[in-house]
């Protein structure tokens, strides 16, 4: 399987961080996943302005030349992504938010009525399944991680399976990958 | 009172949620002696500067378009930049104001939920936040009745806070709505979205000769 993991941690010194990826990585890999990490940090991201652009000037394409449209087109590539983040202040980095808001190139700007609520068609046939891996430092606590995992719930482009945190083990995270 | 508030919006040009902001104010200025300063977040020098006015600050208003099912990532910034802050907020209320394009007020309710625990965290008093959906066209239909519609109750809210002090949960309901589409609308807004699809974005796709384009998947890998 393509795993691709947006490792949306800002600081470098948060090594803790850092090594528990890594493991991850390593694990995956053992378990025979083509594994990618963008670490994001080290990315040029600009923030979304809102200006639309990819759905009416140019279509499903983002103003920006950055390094935006690699991760859309790994995320398109991949049968699964973790976004990754450690808590702060009760919700995920703004780095990772960035990347979330840069996913709007993603679906069309047509709306349909899904169930009780509006909703974005789709603009790609085919999404990755998605989950959650978030640290568990003193900023953890359940109310913050239900919150951040409702945000990602509510996305209909994607499929939400899991939201794990650095108290389970990379083994742990690896085996609920490969149970994908 | 005098009211601090930020406009949250990543946009460079004119925003929903600036019309938002002067709607509320409109109403919270009409109780004598209430005043206000806006300052628009991205132009602003650096976040400092945002954190060093609201330490100067003892009732704030953050206002911002919700993206992505919460706040754009300048503001989530902003929010870690306040972490200096924590509990230390106890002289300060702070409200929220959210709008978005989607019709139901669900949509933010995760969001409402993660705002009140930042306040507390803070030790600040929440004043409640705004939900407002539907809020996508106010800029380009300054003249319509749904725009009048939505600034007017806007409006009523500001008045409210003006006089009070306070957030009314009842107007905060009422303004909201609807929560989610119920088996009735849900026929209604199939047809709305029809005619969304057609008249509001696909006449801008057209405007803009990129309607052959609408479908395009540039990021697609072959
Ligand atoms: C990156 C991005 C994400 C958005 N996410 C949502 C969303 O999750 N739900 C929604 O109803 N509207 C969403 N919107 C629409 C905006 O909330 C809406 O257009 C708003 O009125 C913009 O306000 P502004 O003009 O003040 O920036 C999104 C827009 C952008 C650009």
């Amino acid at each position: 399987m393509k795993v691709l993991i947006l490792n949306g941690n800002p600081k470098a010194e948060n090594e803790s961080f850092e090594d528990y990826i890594q493991k991850l990585v390593l694990e995956l890999k053992k378990n025979g996943h083509n594994t990618t990490v963008l670490n994001l940090k080290e990315m040029e991201i600009n923030r979304c302005i809102g200006c639309y652009s990819c759905w009416l000037k140019t279509p499903g394409r983002c103003i920006f030349n950055d390094d935006g449209p690699t991760i859309l087109r790994e995320y398109l590539k991949a049968d699964f992504v973790l976004f990754a983040s450690p808590i702060i202040m009760g919700f995920i980095s703004s780095l990772l938010k960035s990347v979330q808001e840069r996913c709007l190139p993603l679906v069309l700007p047509f709306l349909y009525v899904k169930n009780d609520r509006m909703q974005h068609i789709s603009r790609y046939e085919k999404y990755p399944a998605i989950a959650l891996l978030l640290d568990h430092s003193e900023d953890y606590d359940q109310i913050s991680a239900k919150i951040i995992e409702k945000v990602f719930r509510s996305s209909n482009s994607r499929k939400f399976l899991f939201t794990k945190t650095m108290n389970n083990g990379p083994e742990e995270v690896a085996y609920a990958i490969n149970s994908i | 009172m005098q009211l601090t508030v930020f406009n949250g919006s990543p946009k460079l040009g004119k925003s929903n949620t600036e019309l938002m902001v002067n709607g509320f104010l409109g109403g919270f200025e009409k109780t004598p002696g209430n005043g206000s300063r806006v300052f628009k977040l991205n132009q602003l020098k650096s976040v400092q500067e945002a954190i060093s006015i609201i330490e100067d600050s003892e009732d704030i208003l953050l206002a911002f378009p919700l993206y992505s099912y919460s706040m754009p990532a300048g503001v989530k910034e902003l929010i870690e930049e306040l972490e200096p802050l924590c509990g230390k907020c106890g002289n300060k209320k702070i409200g929220f104001l959210v709008q978005f394009g989607f019709r139901e007020a669900i949509h933010a309710r995760a969001l409402e939920k993660y705002l009140e625990k930042v306040t507390t965290l803070l030790n600040g008093e929440y004043l409640g936040t705004i939900i407002k959906g539907g809020c996508d066209g106010l800029a380009k239909e300054l003249n319509s009745s749904h725009t009048k519609k939505v600034l007017n109750g806007i409006s009523d809210i500001g008045r409210v806070f003006g006089e009070t002090g306070k957030f009314s949960r009842d107007l905060l309901d009422q303004y909201s709505k609807p929560e989610t589409q119920t088996m009735l609308s849900r026929m209604i807004m199939k047809s709305f979205v029809k005619l969304a699809n057609k008249y509001y974005w696909g006449a801008e796709l057209k405007n803009n000769g990129v309607f052959e384009e609408s479908y395009a998947q540039p990021y697609k890998s072959d």
